[in-house]
């Protein structure tokens, strides 16, 4: 096993006991994330859009994948971006449409961890590209992904600015 | 449809979007949305509102 796919692994162990902790912190006492009854329906909603997504993406992929034999892109990066594309667009319906964020959130707070979140990535992506590169044999590969990561990471905190700008605009 | 009663109500007690979410429990979106008629609100959420506003059900959501 090479460091690439061990510090793959790894990471995505340390995410997922993160994700764990955040979600046992948020379940508990004052903490917990509360959603009036129209951003629950908006969640619903974007669950519901992020989800035809990623089916009418992943019948497309399977059509490319049979149908070409020498794809530019790798299957770890394509398995990937049906994920990105997924939680964007539940993310960024969300937003657009107020459901994002909960009563007792304090937006900046999720924003600059959004943030963190994309700085890390872009670093991460810039460090495989000096080393490894994005592209080998002709091939797009999975060392694509942290890049991919930040730039999605990226558009949604586009999203929420402009969504915030709007709001600002609305008169009450 | 805009629901003008509910927010004339609102303003005859001097109350900002935010205090009425505030007060029935939701986001300021979501009275916007309300008051806009973009969004058909619960039973539950009829009646916080009309608790909060000192009116009744009819006088602020039924429609003629």
């Amino acid at each position: 096993m090479d460091f690439f796919k061990l510090g793959f692994y790894v990471g995505f162990a340390v995410v997922c006991i993160f994700f764990l902790i955040f979600v046992a912190i948020s379940k508990s006492g004052e903490k917990a994330y509360q959603y009036d009854e129209r951003q629950q329906l908006v969640q619903g909603k974007g669950f519901q859009y992020a989800f035809f997504s990623l089916l009418i993406y992943n019948a497309i992929c399977i059509l490319l994948i049979t149908g070409f034999d020498n794809l530019i892109i790798s299957n770890e990066d394509l398995i990937f971006f049906g994920i990105i594309l997924g939680v964007f667009i539940y993310a960024a319906y969300c937003v657009w449409h107020d459901g994002y964020f909960s009563l007792n959130e304090k937006p900046k707070r999720v924003i600059l961890s959004l943030a963190f979140c994309a700085v890390i990535n872009f670093f991460a992506g810039m460090l495989n590209l000096s080393q490894q590169g994005f592209i080998q044999n002709g091939v797009l590969t999975n060392h694509f992904i942290s890049f991919s990561c930040a730039i999605m990471l990226l558009l949604l905190l586009l999203v929420i600015a402009i969504r915030y700008h709007r709001k600002k605009s609305e008169v009450e | 449809m805009k629901n003008l009663r509910l927010k004339s109500a609102r303003a005859a007690l001097d109350m900002s979007q935010q205090d009425l979410a505030d007060m029935v429990g939701v986001s300021r979106q979501t009275i916007s949305a309300v008051e806009k008629g973009d969004y058909n609100p619960t039973i539950k959420l009829c009646i916080d509102i009309c608790k909060v506003l000192g009116k009744t059900l009819d006088e602020l959501f039924w429609e003629d």
